[in-house]
């Protein structure tokens, strides 16, 4: 375990510099470019001197590298400053969103993997067949599919049509919230038994988890798909057909296993693609998460709120790459250094 | 499937000739086929659009919330415009930003994938890591940031949406290029005393080309998705009566649920959902048949 240990130190500490650079860079955009906040959100309507006094307010009228260490110290002290809009912090309004986009994710995480991992299977074990051509398509299909659109034809269909599932919102209104213990809502309820909430919780995820898995499946069926094609030619495949093991088992456990390992090294990078489309799906379904606060602070035009959230996607995006680096090393010995 | 699978750009262009003159018969050829008929088409119907279109989008022609008919084939709107022809015009801002973003990361991505696959050395590694770090971000997200600090005209969206890009080019033309570099001719070249200007742009270069053409035909389509992302979210680079799909579907896609005027959000989403889908039809189609990876052995 010494180099796993040793490895898991390096990589956190291969983290912090990303974490720079990524902050660095929103930075560099958000300030460097020509035009600024204050002229995008009234270009003009108001008069200048009250433009300045805006600009000063926010500390925009600062020289750069100034503006850079303020930017950096209060980042690093947790604060991502007070919302124009509701004159809050912005840092306890997005830990009040932040649970809803999380359980959300997770959710279309576990469909997408699961529906990506049996097509992608299948697929690769039939490769050629007509069932094969079916599974591409459709992984080229879901990835062309706008998650907005796909979310309102189900929608229509299951909530206005058939009129069995809710279209939108968290909990039907008559249900009370579950006591916050993690804010992922179908956890709180189970953890003190309040199943009315866990029911309620679970219809209102079905559609719009839905919607974010089957966007996603499309990618995950490919990776699979791909890799476990590779693995199928391997010699110990050969040897375990030779050993007479039935197919069913040679592709469910042999090949799988071997194919999951490349499949979570791709998921870092497969998490902003979750993430973005969480933003859509949120907004189609009013899903109270980060996307939908982004979405409602970019109608008022709320800079410092839309800004500490796109620090906080940074930080998701580093913690998730770190975790599943670590989880890579140590289900494969070969990484660690 | 032994037929159509070339290796060089002028293979698959032979491939593509001659699908022309007969049906084509593996799924390559079918997804190539299919694409780039369907990019041609609704190319086409953009670049058409004052000749086809019935009516102007941008005025009431009929009454409000009209369902398809002969009159009105996709509907009106709640200021009784004609959907039909808001559809027709409204692939031109979608497909140009798309197009030109796309352009914008190659012309940008490239290069400085070739140079830093090429140099290695510091500047290899600090332009990696920083290309790295925008890749793993969500693109959509830097896209909002940046419409929303800048403000959403056209060109600062194309040059929002084209920022996103240029990691995907960079990152394939320098892994080729790291692979190239150790072929034999590009040693030999070296040893003949070639310059470096030479090497690049006359042995390494070319060779990078397939796999542009497959990232630049799959960024087109992400592209798309992302402005369509944009307009949805309010940061579109459309003033109103101009059509755009995205924008129409965010416009009516609540009244569409509660009030049953499904054309209101079907036809634009459907549309965006197509357009994407030719573009990845086509790299699709393409990177089957330029990926010596997946090809059966």
């Amino acid at each position: 375990m010494g180099s796993l240990k040793k490895y898991i130190v390096l990589r956190i500490l291969t983290a912090i510099p990303m974490f720079f650079i990524l902050i660095t860079v929103i930075f560099f955009f958000l300030r460097i470019l020509p035009g600024d906040p204050i002229s995008a959100m009234y270009g003009g309507k108001l008069p200048a001197e009250y433009e300045a006094y805006l600009r000063h307010k926010l500390g925009l009228d600062l020289p750069y590298h100034i503006q850079y260490i303020n930017y950096l110290r209060s980042l690093f002290m947790g604060d991502l400053g007070t919302s124009i809009y509701t004159k809050r912090p912005i840092s306890r309004e997005i830990m009040e969103n932040l649970p809803a986009t999380l359980e959300l994710t997770i959710y279309g995480l576990a469909i997408a993997l699961f529906v990506g991992i049996t097509l992608g299977s299948s697929a690769a074990h039939r490769r050629g067949s007509k069932i094969d051509r079916l599974i591409r398509v459709y992984s080229v299909l879901t990835y062309a599919l706008f998650i907005p659109w796909f979310g309102t034809l189900l929608q229509f269909i299951f909530g206005v049509y058939l009129h069995i599932l809710p279209i939108g919102n968290r909990l039907d209104p008559t249900v009370d919230a579950p006591i916050r213990i993690t804010g992922l809502y179908t956890i709180d309820a189970l953890l003190t038994g309040n199943f009315l909430a866990f029911f309620s919780a679970l219809r209102h995820l079905i559609l719009p988890s839905l919607v974010l898995g089957i966007v996603l499946s499309g990618i995950f069926v490919r990776m699979t798909r791909e890799n476990m094609i590779v693995i199928l030619r391997k010699d110990f495949i050969s040897f375990a057909k030779a050993r007479g093991i039935s197919n069913d088992k040679i592709i469910w456990k042999h090949a799988l296993k071997n194919t999951l390992i490349p499949i979570i090294t791709i998921f870092g990078l497969q998490f902003a693609l979750l993430l973005a489309g969480a933003i859509l799906t949120e907004t189609t379904f009013s899903w109270p998460g980060l996307g939908s606060y982004l979405k409602l602070r970019i109608e008022y035009r709320d800079y410092p709120a839309i800004q500490g959230v796109i620090v906080v996607y940074a930080i998701l995006v580093i913690i998730v790459s770190l975790i599943v680096d670590m989880i890579y090393a140590m289900i494969d010995p070969r990484i660690r250094y | 499937m032994n037929s159509g699978k070339k290796l060089s750009l002028h293979g698959m262009l032979q491939a593509i000739s001659r699908v022309k003159i007969r049906r084509p018969i593996t799924e390559e050829e079918w997804f190539i086929t299919i694409g780039g008929s369907i990019i041609f088409l609704i190319f086409m119907m953009a670049l058409l659009a004052p000749f086809i279109s019935p009516y102007d989008p941008t005025i009431k022609t009929g009454a409000s919330y009209q369902p398809p008919s002969w009159e009105h084939l996709m509907g009106t709107d709640k200021f009784g415009r004609d959907m039909f022809s808001r559809i027709i015009w409204g692939g031109r801002i979608p497909l140009v930003i798309g197009l030109v973003a796309t352009i914008f990361s190659f012309a940008i991505g490239v290069p400085l994938g070739l140079l830093s696959g090429y140099f290695g050395g510091n500047f290899d590694r600090i332009l990696s890591l920083v290309m790295d770090s925008i890749y793993s971000f969500p693109g959509l997200v830097l896209a909002i940031a940046l419409a929303a600090l800048l403000g959403s005209s056209v060109v600062n969206i194309t040059v929002a949406i084209a920022v996103i890009y240029v990691p995907t080019f960079f990152r394939v033309v320098r892994g080729q290029v790291l692979s190239i570099k150790e072929e034999l001719y590009v040693t030999a070249a070296i040893s003949i005393g070639a310059k470096r200007r030479t090497i690049i742009a006359r042995y390494i270069f070319p060779n990078t080309i397939p796999s542009i053409a497959i990232v630049f035909s799959l960024s087109i389509a992400d592209a798309i998705l992302t402005e369509a992302g944009l307009s949805f979210l309010g940061l579109g680079p459309v003033v109103p009566p101009v059509p755009d799909w995205a924008y129409d579907l965010q416009k009516w896609y609540g009244l569409a649920v509660s009030q049953g005027y499904w054309w209101l959000a079907f036809w634009p989403g459907f549309f965006i959902m197509l357009t994407v889908l030719g573009y990845s039809l086509f790299g699709e189609g393409l990177n089957e048949i330029l990926n010596p990876m997946l090809r059966e052995v």
